[in-house]
Order: C-alpha cells, then sequence, then structure tokens
C-alpha cells in the first residue's frame, strides 16, 4: 500500500492507530459531514449558542444538538431550510455534473453569478424603478465579470472559452474579435 | 503553525478501541483535525469550544467527541493544549463508561508534562548561568 503520510495530522493519524486506512475513514466522514459542518461553523462564526438556534426556531436545545449530529445523508432539507433561516440566511442550490473538472464548476459558479445579477438588474427596474439604481447594478455586474474574465486571462485559459458559455445563445460572438491587451508582465490591461 | 504530541498516548488502547468503534474513531480525529486547523486560523480555544463536538475538562485538558456517526458509542478523544508552544499532546481515547476514570488519568499525565516542561526549562537556565 502505498503511503498517504502527508501533513503531520496525517502522520500522527497513523502513529496512533497503526493503520494507514484510517486517513480514508477520515476523509470519507469529512465527505459525509460536509453540509452539517458548514452549519455548524455559521453557527459559531455568529457567536450563537444551540440553545439561542433553538429559541430562534421554537424547537428544544437537543433537537439541535441531534440535527448537528447528523450525516449529511440524513438531514431533511426541511430542517436545513429552518436552521439557515435561524441563522438569518438563505440556500441556494448550484447543479452540476459530478465528473465536471474544477475550471468547469468555476465557470458554472460564473455563470450562476451572472444570473443574479441580471436578476438583481430585473428586480430593481421592476420595484423601483430608480434609473440611477439600474445603472449601478448594472455597472457592478459589468465589473464582476469582467474582473473575473482577467483572473481567467491571468489564469493562462483562453478568454474565448469563457465567453462561449456566457453567450450561448449569441452564435455571432466571434471570440477571435474579443481581444485583450496585456502589459510587458502580461497582466491584462483592458478587452 | 500547531503540532502534535503522542508520547503520553496510550496507542494500544487506541487501537484496540479502533477495532470496535472505527467509525468513532475516525470521527474524533477528523474533530481532532477540524480544531487543529481552527487553531491555525487564529481562533481561540473559547471559541472553538462552542462547537459540540470539543468542550474543557480543566487544567487544559480537552475532549474531542465523535459527532455524526449513526448509532455511534459515546468516544471521547482526550488531549492537553499547550497554548505556549502551541502543541497538542493526545493522551487517550475512552468511552462514556470509562470517562471520570479517564478525566482523572489525563489530568495527571497534563501536571507531568507540565513539570518535565518546567524541569526543561530550569535546566537549560541552569546550563546558561
Amino acid at each position: 500500500m502505498s503511503s498517504r503520510k502527508n501533513s503531520s495530522f496525517d502522520k500522527l493519524a497513523v502513529e496512533l492507530t497503526g493503520d494507514e486506512s484510517i486517513l480514508q475513514d477520515v476523509e470519507r466522514h469529512e465527505k459525509a459531514t460536509r453540509i452539517v459542518s458548514l452549519l455548524e461553523n455559521e453557527r459559531v462564526r455568529q457567536k450563537l449558542t444551540q440553545k439561542e438556534i433553538a429559541q430562534r426556531m421554537g424547537v428544544s436545545e437537543s433537537t439541535i444538538s441531534r440535527f448537528e449530529d447528523t450525516p449529511d445523508e440524513d438531514l431533511r432539507l426541511g430542517d436545513v431550510k429552518s436552521y439557515m433561516r435561524a441563522l438569518g440566511m438563505s440556500m441556494s442550490m448550484l447543479i452540476c455534473e459530478e465528473a465536471l473538472p474544477s475550471a468547469a464548476r468555476i465557470k458554472h459558479y460564473v455563470i450562476e453569478i451572472q444570473r443574479l445579477l441580471t436578476k438583481l438588474t430585473e428586480y430593481a427596474k421592476n420595484s423601483h424603478g430608480d434609473q440611477e439604481l439600474c445603472d449601478a447594478i448594472s455597472k457592478f455586474q459589468g465589473e464582476v465579470l469582467f474582473n473575473f474574465l482577467i483572473k481567467y486571462v491571468q489564469s493562462g485559459a483562453d478568454p474565448s472559452s469563457f465567453f462561449v458559455e456566457m453567450i450561448p445563445q449569441k452564435e455571432d460572438v466571434s471570440l477571435s474579435k474579443v481581444k485583450t491587451r496585456t502589459n510587458s508582465s502580461g497582466k491584462v490591461l483592458a478587452v | 503553525m500547531w503540532s502534535y504530541g503522542s508520547e503520553h498516548f496510550d496507542k494500544n488502547r487506541m487501537k484496540k478501541y479502533q477495532k470496535k468503534h472505527g467509525a468513532e474513531v475516525a470521527s474524533c480525529m477528523s474533530n481532532l483535525k477540524r480544531a487543529v486547523s481552527m487553531l491555525d486560523e487564529g481562533k481561540t480555544l473559547e471559541e472553538i469550544c462552542r462547537f459540540s463536538f470539543f468542550g474543557s475538562e480543566g487544567e487544559d485538558v480537552y475532549r474531542i467527541g465523535q459527532s455524526a456517526v449513526r448509532h455511534a458509542k459515546e468516544t471521547r478523544l482526550y488531549i492537553y493544549v499547550q497554548i505556549v508552544g502551541q502543541r497538542i499532546e493526545l493522551l487517550t481515547i475512552g468511552g462514556k463508561g470509562t470517562q471520570s476514570r479517564d478525566i482523572q488519568e489525563c489530568k495527571t499525565k497534563a501536571r507531568t508534562i507540565k513539570q518535565q516542561q518546567e524541569e526543561a526549562v530550569q535546566n537549560e537556565q541552569q546550563k546558561e548561568q
């Protein structure tokens, strides 16, 4: 069996148990408790006790204790939503293929951000009709996407692959026409 | 960065415990990793004690429990935390049944570690003189 001991923690875990499979078991446990750990982290970040969350949700403290002691697979969506509401947070779900590589997943997130920004602009238009606010949101949207494009180009990726996914409806957008101007160190100055 | 020590840890007990309750041991180790990464991020012990898996037993001895394990046997991994020197000494692992004995044993170990460190400092000072 090849050694997987990379960190001081890995070395310690193997030393204590005398069994390298402990590392896989720990990893499996981390994966199985990702959501519940995130939620508990957020409660602690907000300096809230289980009792305070329980009061906000109108349940007993032991219910919260049990909830935080539940593997992700056994969590009920309704309970997760209530817990998040008690934390003053909302939940959104991003569905993507499990086999997608990290870069494609990141792109997926950016597309989702773009969708939310567009929604925000529409919301501003519909509810307030304030042109100044709409313009500010549009400007913000442009800045977010522009900054991402800069990072994307700096990472050495082809900017055309980014635009193809961002504007899938417009087939006539030729990415060869989108040119980036860079300085001597390769920093993007303009698109 | 925080470091680990296991000189005072009963490894035979851990191996026996792991054979019977592997999922609980993996969970305790995962929570240890979580706690230490929070210490590395600069969180205080007081903040980490807000997590249900982490608690103080006094005299700088802390317990790390298992979490999110179906039908779990209540399991505790005991550590001694040295703020100065940023070091975690692993002490023992045990269940609910041996809890009070484990805590007493851990406190004794913690006192021994403290004493050894004080002696080491004194020896250093004497050498310098």
